[in-house]
């Protein structure tokens, strides 16, 4: 059996006891050492890490439900933009500043797809500046 | 208000100072030298950056840059500051390749700004319902 030990992590009022297996622990407390930074600030990076990919795969995934739902929405929120969570649209506002606030308030730190309803596709990101390389003097 | 053109850049290029903020957390990071640049549709920065400042994700989109495959990136729902001027809740690139701040159309769109290459200056004029 796979020893294991307890970490604590604290934010802001709440806190959660986690139990890590061995390995894991063994794995941070190298990662930390290399880095140079303490056990616990590694330990929230890694979680952060994780939260951030988390996001990205729900927004991701909440995007794509979106997409389906678009000419649905148009019809009601044409030219507002909408938060999509679970499939379902929870707050709308003129722009994404109101919105981000509405959703805050709502949510917290609930990743959730922020977007503008319009008749077209999301387009894609152009971006046109060509670079020269500066040589090495 | 005016600013010098970047030297980090061959020829020098037009640039301006931002500072990214997270209003909902009271945070803010910056001020960086940011590349003006009118041929990138939406402003870019390195995604640290909005890390550091929690700023939350909005949606997802496609990069296609002049050259290269495109690629996945994600936007964040940050407020730019630019002087004395905010523009809040705007679509920033988290760049998970570079280490620059770039600002494309969706601020630029929003200032008159005077690119002065003789003088090696980025002005940002008054908008027009404040001149006299």
């Amino acid at each position: 059996m796979k020893k294991t030990r307890e970490t604590k992590t604290h934010y802001k009022t709440s806190t959660a006891t986690i139990t890590l297996n061995r390995e894991l622990v063994e794995r941070l407390r190298y990662a930390a050492e290399w880095k140079g930074i303490p056990f616990e600030e590694a330990a929230g990076k890694a979680v952060t890490e994780y939260l951030g990919r988390f996001g990205i795969e729900k927004v991701r995934a909440e995007q794509a439900i979106f997409e389906k739902m678009r000419p649905a929405l148009l019809e009601k929120y044409r030219g507002q933009y909408v938060a999509v969570h679970n499939g379902q649209v929870v707050e709308s506002a003129p722009d994404l500043r109101s919105l981000h606030h509405k959703v805050f308030v709502r949510f917290g730190f609930t990743p959730i797809l922020h977007i503008q309803v319009t008749d077209e596709p999301e387009r894609d990101i152009q971006t046109r500046g060509l670079r020269l390389e500066r040589s090495a003097q | 208000m005016k600013f010098p053109y970047s030297r980090d850049y061959s020829p020098n290029a037009p640039s301006l100072q931002v500072t990214f903020v997270s209003a909902e957390k009271q945070l803010s990071v910056g001020p960086f030298i940011a590349l003006v640049d009118t041929g990138t549709d939406v402003t870019a920065a390195p995604i640290a950056y909005l890390e550091r400042i929690e700023s939350p994700i909005a949606r997802e989109s496609m990069v296609v840059p002049h050259w290269g495959a495109r690629y996945a990136v994600s936007l964040f729902s940050v407020d730019v500051k630019i002087g004395e001027w905010t523009f809040p809740g705007v679509e920033v690139i988290g760049d998970t390749k570079g280490n620059e701040v770039i600002l494309g159309r969706n601020v630029l769109n929003k200032l008159r700004v005077l690119l002065d290459g003789p003088a090696q200056v980025t002005e940002i004029l008054e908008p027009k319902s404040k001149r006299k």
